[in-house]
């Protein structure tokens, strides 16, 4: 990039007269040699893949148009012809408006024809810059980048596609901004609540992490070859990689998941949508299905086929855990904390420590099995389910596919300082059943746990037992003895159940906020903290009057679909409200640093 | 409940009196920081007429669901059955008549909030009981609002924005309009000399 600088001298001069103003654009220029501050085009290739998304946005037209136009008719060619000249006008129109720059504090992206749309996002408020990488786009060398900020459900610019030299430039000065403006959170909070290198065994001492704010301003000469050989900018914090998915774990993870049935569910729905005469030529399948002799000879084919379509499934499932996360890395950059995987599809997400609301870790029998666990987390803000990429997906919904379970602790004192969860194997789960309230899952050492009301797996059972004498009498009169004997054989479920159900849940309140387990088959234990707060409820039903039990809630800004948010019923009564004046108290003491 | 000119109208509003809250809702008792207020007494009345109305609005609805009846029973030569028909409308419409007249206080009784320094507190429900708390630090922003058959009682509601998700606005109805205002500029002062330290 140096010898950009040399070769466009003028550049230099525009930027350096108003140095003042542009402080960040200077800066951002003199390391890379392109002056951010005049206005920037897409890359040329943008135009294949605009064209690509738009006829994604119209292929229902499209198809009706194209399945027309292959029967012959004139209005299926015209549609298809129009849809098609329709996302080129508009593809062509947003290829050659499309400018962003950065003017003084702000990127500007301005685009539009008749209808001109000047967006301009004040670099401070930036809080993500996400990339996606599909083969396509690697041929190119191109990557769709979109920026977001903590307020919108949708991301606040979308630049698709831009080279991999563009981004980095844009992504430096973003990050330059960020560091420039005294008033980011991230600077703030570094510098008020730095980390403390002592405290975490792993943290190596070269990487402290330092956000000095003064580093960007124009004055300071940084020599070329320094910059040459740090890739990344020095007054960036050097990345430090915080977990890295082994090939094993993701075949283990694949092998543990449930991705197969659900990849099967959709080839299904895909297979039957159609004619299903047409695909299925019954008379075909008899030369394959050998003719059978006997009912031993059937049971022994159906139970082969079985076989099969599980092994088939699990390899499904494995598949599509490689194709997503292959070389998955976790880094943590500063207060940001970085993911990039995907096999095919490259993503690069970051998401800001700030925006973390919950963290969740899922760990279903399998996985419990394997010694591994899933971990989850919910920020606030760009939540659109509707317009997610695959960048989204996997910072949103994915965080850490799968970790192995001695790691958890580590990973999550990352995801939030000063948790010091120590989660032990799960081995230590089967044995110990002598403790009467605080049964196997003692995993997470540290914490004290408190299980639901006394009566909580008495109450859960009634239900239980009502419901199954409920489904009995259905079954008396719809199929006479044998309905009551099908409502009844559900009965010991039900209170296996309701046994395992009340014994799974457990509450505890820790130094940094609350944590709460779940679940019997597949363990969810969540997450949450003083200052991520919202408001908190305690409510009782008119049954939890009687059992003298009530139910507490936190609400807090996760944004995304909350999986398992803190939401604890069949606690006592008194307890429950002793935790709520607690929380209420504590949450008040505790503020967020992030507004 | 007349002293709405004075400056403190919060400590002006009745306090929870001790014997029937007590002895109802015993679990919501051992707070001490600061007193549950009450709403204003005039939301009994205001929630009375609102009550009135949507037990006119339900009544005229179903007796306009059920006349096809009537004229059936009249077209097949059997009054007998549409007076019966006209006797359910009134014992619907009774019942109806009594719940939106008895129940207001009821939920007068069992709705209390309290603000100190801490945040808002808001009880609520008869049956299904509730108790939700806003933390100052958490307010994003606060809105009072007046509709035309408040201001006629002089009434008000109070909204709490945070920046949660299920509970993203916290609302109370039935505050005096100038309760509500305080309540407003209170948290908004309280969060504000939060944010200066």
């Amino acid at each position: 990039m140096s010898p950009d600088s040399e070769a466009r001298p003028e550049a230099d001069d525009v930027a350096a007269c108003d140095a003042e103003k542009n402080q960040i654009a200077a800066a951002a220029e003199q390391l890379h040699g392109v002056d951010l501050s005049l206005p920037q085009r897409l890359h040329v290739s943008s135009l294949i893949f605009e064209i690509i998304s738009n006829i994604r946005r119209y292929i229902v037209p499209a198809v009706v148009g194209i399945v027309g136009a292959a029967r012959g008719a004139n209005w299926g060619a015209g549609i298809a012809i129009f849809v098609f000249a329709i996302s080129l006008l508009a593809t062509l129109v947003r290829y050659f408006t499309l400018r962003y720059r950065i003017s003084g504090t702000d990127l500007v992206i301005s685009e539009g024809l008749l209808f001109r749309r000047l967006r301009s996002v004040p670099i401070r408020r930036i809080q993500n810059v996400d990339l996606t990488q599909n083969p396509l786009h690697r041929l190119f060398g191109v990557a769709e980048v979109r920026i977001e900020t903590a307020s919108g459900t949708e991301p606040e610019a979308t630049l698709r596609v831009l080279t991999g030299s563009q981004i980095e430039e844009l992504r430096a000065a973003i990050f330059r901004g960020v560091a420039a403006s005294p008033g980011h959170p991230l600077t703030e909070d570094a510098n008020a609540a730095p980390i403390p290198a002592a405290s975490h065994p792993w943290n190596a001492p070269t990487t402290t992490h330092t956000f000095p704010t003064h580093a960007a301003s124009p004055e300071k000469q940084i020599p070329e070859q320094q910059i040459a050989e740090a890739q990344e900018k020095p007054h960036v914090a050097i990345p430090r990689l915080v977990y890295k998915i082994s090939l094993k774990e993701l075949v283990l993870a694949g092998m543990a998941s449930n991705r197969g049935m659900v990849l099967l569910g959709i080839a299904l729905g895909f297979f039957f949508q159609g004619d299903f005469e047409d695909r299925i030529d019954i008379e075909a399948w008899e030369g394959v299905v050998p003719a059978t002799q006997g009912p031993g000879q059937l049971a022994l084919l159906i139970a082969l086929a079985f076989v099969a379509l599980m092994l088939l499934l699990r390899l499904l499932g494995i598949g599509w855990y490689i194709l997503r996360f292959f070389g998955y890395q976790l880094t943590e950059q500063g207060d940001d904390l970085r993911i990039s995987c995907g096999l095919f599809t490259k993503v690069s997400a970051t998401v800001p420590r700030k925006r973390i609301q919950l963290i969740s870790i899922h760990r279903s029998l399998i996985m419990r099995w394997l010694h591994l666990a899933t971990i989850r987390i919910e920020t606030a803000g760009g939540a659109g389910s509707e317009n997610e990429n695959a960048a989204a997906t996997v910072s949103r919904r994915w965080f850490l596919p799968v970790v192995q379970e001695a790691e958890i602790g580590r990973v999550i004192e990352v995801l939030r300082p000063g948790t010091a969860l120590a989660f032990e194997s799960s081995q230590h789960d089967a044995q110990p059943r002598s403790l009467p309230n605080s049964p196997q899952a003692a995993a997470t050492s540290g914490l004290q746990w408190h299980g639901l009301a006394p009566l909580a797996e008495r109450r859960l059972l009634r239900l239980g037992v009502l419901f199954s004498l409920l489904l009995s009498l259905a079954g008396w009169f719809a199929w006479h003895a044998w309905g009551l004997l099908a409502g009844l054989l559900f009965l010991p479920l039900a209170i296996l159940l309701a046994r395992k159900k009340a014994r799974s849940r457990k509450f505890a309140r820790t130094a940094w906020g609350v944590a709460y387990q779940s679940g019997w088959l597949t363990r969810k234990l969540s997450l949450s903290f003083y200052d991520r707060m919202q408001t908190l409820s305690v409510s009782q039903s008119p049954f939890d009057r009687r059992w003298n039990m009530a139910s507490l809630s936190i609400d807090t800004a996760a944004a995304g679909p909350a999986d398992h948010a803190i939401d604890v019923s069949y606690l006592d009564a008194d307890f429950a409200f002793h935790q709520f004046e607690e929380l209420q108290r504590l949450a008040a003491s505790h503020r967020p640093k992030w507004t | 409940m007349n002293g709405s000119d004075e400056e403190s109208v919060i400590s002006n509003t009745q306090p929870v009196a001790g014997e029937s809250q007590a002895t109802e809702t015993s679990q919501f008792e051992n707070i001490t920081d600061c007193d549950y207020q009450y709403l204003s007494p005039r939301y009994v009345s205001f929630d009375r007429r609102t009550s009135y109305v949507s037990a006119c609005v339900i009544g005229v609805l179903l007796v306009a669901a059920s006349s096809p009846v009537i004229v059936y029973c009249l077209a097949t030569q059997r009054p007998w059955l549409s007076i019966l028909v006209v006797v359910g409308w009134l014992i619907v419409g009774l019942l109806l008549g009594a719940a939106a007249h008895a129940w207001p206080p009821i939920k007068y009784r069992h709705t209390t909030w309290r603000l100190n320094s801490l945040g808002m507190e808001i009880r609520r429900g008869v049956y299904w009981r509730h108790r939700i708390s806003v933390p100052v630090a958490r307010v994003q922003h606060v809105d009072v609002s007046q509709g035309p058959i408040q201001r006629m009682f002089d009434l008000g509601t109070l909204t709490i924005h945070t920046a949660g998700t299920k509970n993203s606005a916290v609302e109370l109805e039935g505050l005096h309009h100038e309760v509500a205002l305080q309540v407003r500029d209170r948290l908004i002062s309280q969060k504000e000399s939060l944010d200066v330290t």
